[in-house]
């Protein structure tokens, strides 16, 4: 794995370290996986996802750079803490590189919810004019993903690669949670040949919607409805099958047919449902169209596009536009509208801000608002949501990022002429293992 | 002979901008952190309910039919009250708060809410929180464990040879 990482480095004419950050920024970004989705890593790295992942989505398994890139990216090595041997671990894949493992872990500790009014509380006693003081709601870690993969390349053109997220199971007898959509586990069979052909993924999967996140308190695959639970979760994933293709190194398309029964699930547990009560069993289809344009004499990178989601009455717009550039940080706008049955319609935008302060610290900035308007059995139902998030990306050792964040939310709903409207600051800390 | 003017090497330039560049980011979060230090704000509001003080309901009309089943909901909004009617027994209506404390989700039957005739507990599809038939969180059903509140509980009067009730809504509990 070095020896690829040194040439690399040689071809760019950058130290094999930079190589390895950036190759990995790229594989963990466009659409990365449920513990580890960043896409600015991709606009600051100029790199398909292709480049540390499994697929040509990215996330998920990750190939040998992947895991390389991991080591690396850090504020201290394995053996400033007494741990040097784990630095001398040469890579991720064992009986000749024909098998690969990881494993993403993804907790959260948040105050979940919306604030309680005070039994005592007063009008106008503090942030918003009008609102009455309440209570906070409690503190909570969410263990949201431990999902182990495994990969099996036997030949270079075919790759068996899944996992299974653990934090579905249940142990004990609490219940497991799951989002309503959100499928426990993913498996695909990926055929790629040469780089100029199309990389075909058949199984279990997630399709290529917009820019994946795979955070779920992004608002751009939620819905004002329900704010707090992605309409698209992380972890989304159906039966059937996609085409990648990336002709050149500034266009990509890809296309996909799917079944549908994690859409209807998590559409069918929402207030509508906006794919039509009858439309369980059938299908979900995909376009999507982006344009990468790179301009390599000022390390920027671009990119542009949409996609298109559907089943049933169900209509998903995405648009995305990013620029980036090299080491520096990047800006992301994204916009999705959604349509269906029960005059459902929502409208998501956001604006995110990453700046690199270091290879190991990124400060980031976000700005989201989403809409949403429904007729429930209680009449007209128009929600927003707006949020403003600041945060840090801190990779202290490799293979660990800490993810401290300041988020404010304020949130307005109206059903059947009753409004409700709150305001919740809060800090939240998000803890991902990689491997 | 003049002395050459001393210019920085393009490495020196580059580490003291970034240096420079750096310093300023972190003096920015550190003084942004110190402002949001006190901004763990939660607050709310609710409008345009009217002032009513109780909800009568019969299970003959359309829009409370399905409490003619126990085990059966029924989503209303009353006041300034987001209400879910719940059959627990032949001989009871309860009335409970509609939103989950934990995230915010709809507990109506529409949305994630389900009621368990086995357990006589209110169970949320979004993270697993289950309330009692008085509202009371159950300890550490939430997935990941932790604090959760309680739901309002509204007292009913209900008679059920009649098929008739009231929920007084000022009594919340």
């Amino acid at each position: 794995m070095m020896a690829l990482l040194h040439a690399n480095a040689a071809r760019a004419g950058l130290s094999a370290r930079i190589a390895v950050v950036i190759a990995c920024f790229t594989a963990t970004s466009l659409t990365a996986p449920d513990a580890s989705a960043l896409p600015r890593m991709s606009l600051t790295a100029g790199s398909p996802c292709g480049t540390c992942h499994i697929t040509a989505q990215g996330g998920g398994a990750r190939n040998e750079i992947g895991w390389g890139t991991e080591l690396f990216t850090r504020m201290v090595g394995f053996e400033k803490i007494g741990l040097a041997s784990w630095d001398e671990a040469e890579s991720n894949q064992l009986l000749g590189g024909k098998v690969a493992i990881g494993v993403d872990v993804r907790t959260q500790l948040a105050r979940l919810g919306r604030p309680k009014a005070k039994a005592t509380g007063k009008q106008e006693a503090g942030f918003f004019s009008g609102f009455t003081e309440a209570e906070k709601p409690g503190l909570v870690v969410i263990p949201m993903f431990f999902q182990p993969y495994v990969t099996v390349t036997p030949t270079p053109w075919i790759a068996l690669t899944g996992g299974y997220n653990l934090s579905t199971v249940k142990l004990g007898p609490k219940e497991a949670f799951r989002y309503p959509g959100q499928s426990p586990w993913d498996a695909q069979l990926v055929l790629h040949g040469d780089a100029k052909w199309p990389q075909l993924r058949l199984g279990k999967l997630q399709p290529t919607i917009g820019v994946r996140h795979d955070d779920h308190t992004i608002l751009i695959r939620a819905d004002a409805l329900e704010p707090r639970r992605p309409a698209i979760p992380a972890g989304y994933a159906e039966y059937g099958g996609e085409l990648n293709y990336q002709p050149r190194s500034w266009l990509r398309v890809d296309a996909g047919a799917f079944m549908n029964q994690g859409l209807f699930e998590s559409m069918n547990s929402r207030p509508v449902n906006p794919m039509g009560a009858n439309s369980d069993g059938g299908l979900a289809w995909l376009g999507r169209v982006s344009l990468l344009p790179q301009f390599l004499d000022l390390g920027i990178n671009t990119w542009v596009g949409a996609s298109a989601f559907g089943s049933g009455a169900y209509l998903l717009l995405n648009g995305f536009i990013g620029v980036g550039k090299n080491e520096l940080g990047s800006l992301q706008l994204e916009m999705s509208r959604s349509t269906g049955d029960g005059a459902y319609e929502t409208l998501n935008m956001m604006a995110l801000a990453s700046y690199n302060v270091k290879e190991w610290l990124i400060a980031e900035v976000r700005v989201e608002q989403a809409t949403a308007k429904a007729v429930t059995k209680l009449g007209a139902r128009d929600a927003t949501t707006r949020q403003l998030v600041m945060g840090l990306q801190f990779f202290p050792i490799p293979y660990v990022e800490l993810r401290p964040e300041y988020r404010l939310i304020l949130a307005s709903d109206s059903e059947g002429g009753l409004k409700s409207e709150y305001a919740l600051g809060q800090y939240t800390l998000q803890a991902h293992v990689f491997f | 002979m003049s002395a050459t003017p001393r210019t920085p090497s393009i490495a020196s330039q580059v580490s003291r901008r970034r240096f420079l560049r750096d310093l300023g980011i972190a003096t920015g979060c550190v003084a942004t952190g110190a402002t949001l230090l006190g901004c763990e704000v939660s607050e709310v509001k609710v409008s345009g309910g009217g002032d009513v003080t109780e909800l009568a309901f019969n299970v003959t009309d359309a829009k409370f039919v399905d409490l003619k089943a126990v085990g059966k909901m029924v989503a209303v909004n009353v006041g300034s009250a987001k209400l879910l009617l719940i059959r627990t027994t032949q001989a009871e209506v309860i009335a409970l708060s509609r939103i989950c404390p934990h995230a915010a989700c709809d507990l109506s039957p529409d949305g994630v809410g389900t009621w368990k005739v086995a357990s006589s507990t209110l169970h949320c599809g979004c993270h697993n929180s289950e309330f009692k038939p008085d509202g009371k969180y159950v300890a550490d059903s939430v997935n990941g464990g932790g604090k959760v509140g309680d739901l309002d509980s509204y007292p009913v009067t209900f008679d059920a040879a009649a098929g008739t009730g009231i929920v007084d809504l000022v009594g919340a509990v």
